[in-house]
C-alpha cells in the first residue's frame, strides 16, 4: 500500500484493535500509538513494490 | 399559491387518502412545498391500528393485515399522489406538500450536495462511506447532509494555516503540566496546535508533488515517514499523534476500541453493568457519602480481586459505563478514579456560591495570573511543593484561587469536560484529613480549591505561610504550615451570627509563621473593622470593592468638599483580599486604568479621588478631614 492511501486513524484501525484485544488488558494511549505506527509501517512495507 | 390534491378512488378510499396525505404534510410543516415526505405502510398501519375507533371511521379494520391491505388500496388508487416503492420488504410511500410525488433531479443539475460530495482529488474507495450512506431513514425529517472527510481535512487544514499565522511566536498561557497527555478533547487540541506550530518540517512538498511511499500526510498537513524507528517518530511528534489518534477512534463510527482516560479497550472486551448493579453503585456511594474510588466500588460491591485476569478490563469496563450514567459525576484524577453522585452535598463553605467563585477568580483567565513572578513553575513541578501565603477572603472560606502555580502541583482534568476532582489534604502537624474539591477553570471563569475553611480557621491566621506537597498517592496532598511561637492577637474575621454581616477583630491564638505584612491584625488594619462586609453580588465587581478598600484604609488627605485618599499599594493588596481574591497584577491594574486613580508622592502609594457627589448644604464648608479613626 502507498503511504498517500493511508489515512491515519481509519486505516489499519481494526488491526490495531486486535493488536489491543491480545494484549488483554486496557493500554494507554502512547502505547497504542506506538502499536499503531508500527502497523502502518507494516501495510506500507508489505505491499511496497520490489525493485 | 397550490391547490389542494383531489384524491381518486371509492368513497372510503378518498376520504382515507386525505387523511394520510393530511398527516404526512403535517409531518413536514416545516420543510419545503417540494420536499419528499416518506412515510411506511408500517407505520400507517400501527397508526391507525392505535387510533380509538368510531362508527363512521374511513379506517377501522378488524386485524393490522386488513387495514394494511386498505391503506395500500386507497394510495394505489391515488397514484398521482403518492408513489410507492418496495425497499428492504417494506412499503414505502413519497409524496410532497405539493401533492406530487418528488421526482429526481435531472441528472446534469447543478447540485450543492453534489459538489460537496464530489472530492477534485479523489479520495481512496473505503472513503465513500463517508460520502454516500446506503441507509436512509423512512420518516420525514430533515436529511443530513454528510460532509466528506475530504472537505472537513480541508477546513482543518485552513484553520491549522490562520492559527499558524497569527499565533506563532506567541507564548501560549496554558497551565503547563495540567494538559498533559492525558486530557481529552478540550486542551489535547490546544497542545497539538503547539507541538504541530513547532514541529511541522519547514519543507511541506507541494500539492501532487510525487511524495515517498513511505510518507504519511497528516490531517493538518504534517507529514511522516513511516520508515523512521517508531521511538524517533514518537519523541517528535508523539503528543500530536496521540492526539489525533484519541480523536479518530472517539469518531470511529464502528467503535473499534473505546477510550477512558488516557486508556483503552477493544469494546469486544467490555464488560456489560445492567441497571441494577448501576443501581447498587449509586446506593453504595450514597450510603458512604463521599466520593469513592473505583477500585473501592469493585472491591466492596463486586468482589472482584486485582489478582483476577480480567481484573483490567473489569475496571476499565466500570469506569466507562459509570461516565454514561448522568447520575454520576467523575471526579478522580490520573491514578486515581473517584465517583460520586451529582446529587451529593457539596465539599467545601456554603457561604460562596461556585458561580460566584468563577468569577472572583475569573481574573486568572483574564491575564491577571501573576504567580509565576513569586513561583518557579518548573521548580514547583519537580520538587512537588507549593508554598502561599494565607490572604483574608482564602483563610476566610477556605479557598485557594487555582493560579499557574497551585496548577503546576495538583494534577489536572483527566476526562473532556470534567467540572472537578476531589483531593484529600493530610495535614502531618495534626494527624488531620481533609476532603476539598478542585475545580478546573471554565471559558472566562477560574479555578479554585474549596474545603479547607475549617482546617484554615482552626489553627492559621491570615498572613500565615503554608506548603503543599505531592504524596505517592495521586489524589493526596500534605499541608503544612511552619511552626512558630505561640502568640496572641486580634485577628480581623466577618461575624455573620447577626441579621447584618460584619467586620471585627476577634482574639486569637495561633502558632504559626506568618508574614506581618499580611497579617490582618487590628494593630495595621485596625481601619478594616469599618469595612462593608458587602454581598457576594457586590464583591463580584472588583473595582467597586477597590473603591470601597481604598476609602476604609486610605489616609485622608483632601477636603471634605473634595476628598482624597492616599493609601500603600501593598496595603490595598491586603485589605482587597479580604472582600475577595485578587492578585496584585490585577490591583495594579485596575490602579493605573481607573479614572480616580493617581500616583502618590511616595512610591507606591496611591491617591484616590472619588467621583464628586451631588452638592448638599452639609458639604458647603471645606473642613480639613479629621482622622478620628486611628
Amino acid at each position: 500500500m502507498e503511504g498517500k492511501s493511508i489515512t491515519f486513524g481509519s486505516t489499519g484501525l481494526d488491526l490495531l484493535a486486535f493488536a489491543l484485544g491480545a494484549t488483554s488488558q486496557p493500554q494507554d494511549l502512547v502505547w497504542l500509538t506506538e502499536r499503531y505506527l508500527e502497523i502502518l509501517r507494516d501495510m506500507v512495507h508489505t505491499e511496497e513494490p520490489t525493485s | 399559491m397550490s391547490t389542494a390534491p383531489v384524491f381518486a378512488g371509492s368513497g372510503d378510499q378518498a376520504a382515507l387518502a386525505a387523511r394520510i396525505f393530511d398527516i404526512m404534510s403535517r409531518q413536514a410543516a416545516s420543510l419545503g412545498v417540494h420536499a419528499p415526505i416518506r412515510q411506511t405502510l408500517r407505520n400507517l398501519t400501527t397508526y391507525f391500528a392505535g387510533l380509538p375507533t368510531t362508527s363512521d371511521d374511513t379506517a377501522t379494520a378488524s386485524n393490522e393485515s386488513e387495514l394494511a391491505t386498505r391503506i395500500d388500496a386507497a394510495l394505489r388508487a391515488n397514484a398521482a399522489i403518492f408513489a410507492r416503492e418496495e425497499r428492504d420488504g417494506q412499503i414505502i410511500y413519497q409524496t410532497t406538500r405539493h401533492g406530487r410525488p418528488a421526482t429526481p433531479p435531472a441528472p446534469d443539475r447543478y447540485l450543492f450536495a453534489q459538489r460537496l460530495h464530489t472530492p477534485a482529488a479523489p479520495y481512496a474507495v473505503v472513503d465513500i462511506t463517508d460520502v454516500v450512506t446506503p441507509v436512509r431513514s423512512v420518516l420525514t425529517t430533515v436529511e443530513p447532509t454528510l460532509i466528506s472527510q475530504y472537505w472537513l481535512k480541508q477546513a482543518r487544514l485552513a484553520v491549522d494555516i490562520v492559527a499558524d499565522d497569527t499565533e506563532a511566536g506567541e507564548a501560549s498561557a496554558v497551565h503547563a503540566g495540567e494538559a498533559d497527555d492525558l486530557v481529552g478533547d478540550e486542551v489535547a487540541p490546544t497542545h497539538a496546535e503547539e507541538v504541530t506550530a513547532n514541529d511541522v518540517p519547514p519543507q511541506v512538498p507541494a500539492v501532487g508533488a510525487a511524495l515517498p511511499d513511505t510518507m504519511i500526510t497528516l490531517a493538518n498537513a504534517l507529514q511522516i515517514d513511516v520508515r523512521r524507528p517508531v521511538a524517533e517518530l514518537m519523541a517528535q511528534y508523539g503528543p500530536t499523534l496521540v492526539s489525533m489518534l484519541r480523536s479518530a477512534i472517539e469518531n470511529d463510527p464502528e467503535r473499534q476500541i473505546v477510550i477512558f482516560g488516557n486508556q483503552a479497550l477493544p469494546s469486544s472486551k467490555l464488560t456489560s453493568f445492567g441497571k441494577n448493579e448501576v443501581r447498587r453503585v449509586a446506593d453504595y456511594l450514597r450510603e458512604r457519602g463521599e466520593p469513592l474510588l473505583d477500585t473501592q466500588i469493585i472491591a466492596d460491591i463486586f468482589y472482584h480481586n486485582p489478582r483476577q485476569a480480567d481484573y483490567g478490563p473489569f475496571r476499565f469496563s466500570l469506569n466507562h459505563a459509570l461516565r454514561r450514567e448522568k447520575e454520576f459525576d467523575f471526579v478522580g484524577v490520573a491514578g486515581a478514579y473517584l465517583w460520586t453522585l451529582k446529587n451529593m452535598p457539596a465539599i467545601g463553605t456554603k457561604r460562596v456560591k461556585p458561580g460566584e467563585m468563577g468569577q472572583f477568580t475569573g481574573y486568572l483567565e483574564e491575564g491577571f495570573d501573576d504567580s509565576t513572578r513569586e513561583h518557579d513553575l518548573e521548580a514547583i513541578r519537580q520538587r512537588g511543593e507549593y508554598s502561599h501565603v494565607l490572604t483574608g477572603f482564602e483563610w476566610e472560606y477556605g479557598v485557594l484561587p487555582y493560579s499557574r502555580a497551585l496548577a503546576a502541583l495538583l494534577p489536572g482534568a483527566i476526562l473532556a469536560k470534567q467540572s472537578s476532582a476531589v483531593l484529600r489534604f493530610y495535614w502531618p502537624q495534626h494527624h488531620l484529613t481533609t476532603i476539598a474539591e478542585l475545580r478546573f477553570p471554565t471559558g472566562n471563569k477560574g479555578g479554585w480549591l474549596q474545603g479547607l475553611e475549617t482546617t484554615f480557621r482552626q489553627v492559621l491566621v491570615p498572613g500565615a505561610l503554608i506548603t503543599l506537597s505531592r504524596t505517592a498517592d495521586p489524589h493526596l496532598f500534605n499541608l503544612r504550615y511552619d511552626e512558630d511561637d505561640e502568640q496572641d492577637d486580634r485577628i480581623l474575621s466577618l461575624d455573620e451570627t447577626k441579621k447584618t454581616a460584619k467586620f471585627g477583630f476577634t482574639a486569637l491564638r495561633f502558632a504559626c509563621a506568618v508574614d506581618s505584612s499580611m497579617l490582618l491584625n487590628q494593630a495595621q488594619f485596625g481601619r478594616l473593622r469599618n469595612l462593608k462586609a458587602s454581598s457576594m453580588s457586590e464583591r463580584r465587581r472588583a473595582d467597586l470593592m477597590l473603591e470601597q478598600v481604598f476609602q476604609t484604609i486610605g489616609t485622608p488627605v483632601g477636603t471634605r468638599g473634595a476628598p482624597r485618599y492616599e493609601a500603600d499599594e501593598s496595603r490595598l493588596y491586603v485589605s482587597l483580599n479580604v472582600l475577595r481574591p485578587a492578585s496584585r497584577a490585577l490591583l495594579h491594574h485596575l490602579l493605573t486604568t481607573g479614572a480616580s486613580y493617581e500616583p502618590g508622592a511616595k512610591p507606591e502609594t496611591w491617591i484616590y479621588a472619588p467621583p464628586p457627589m451631588p452638592a448638599t448644604d452639609v458639604d458647603a464648608d471645606d473642613d480639613e478631614f479629621v482622622d478620628d479613626d486611628e
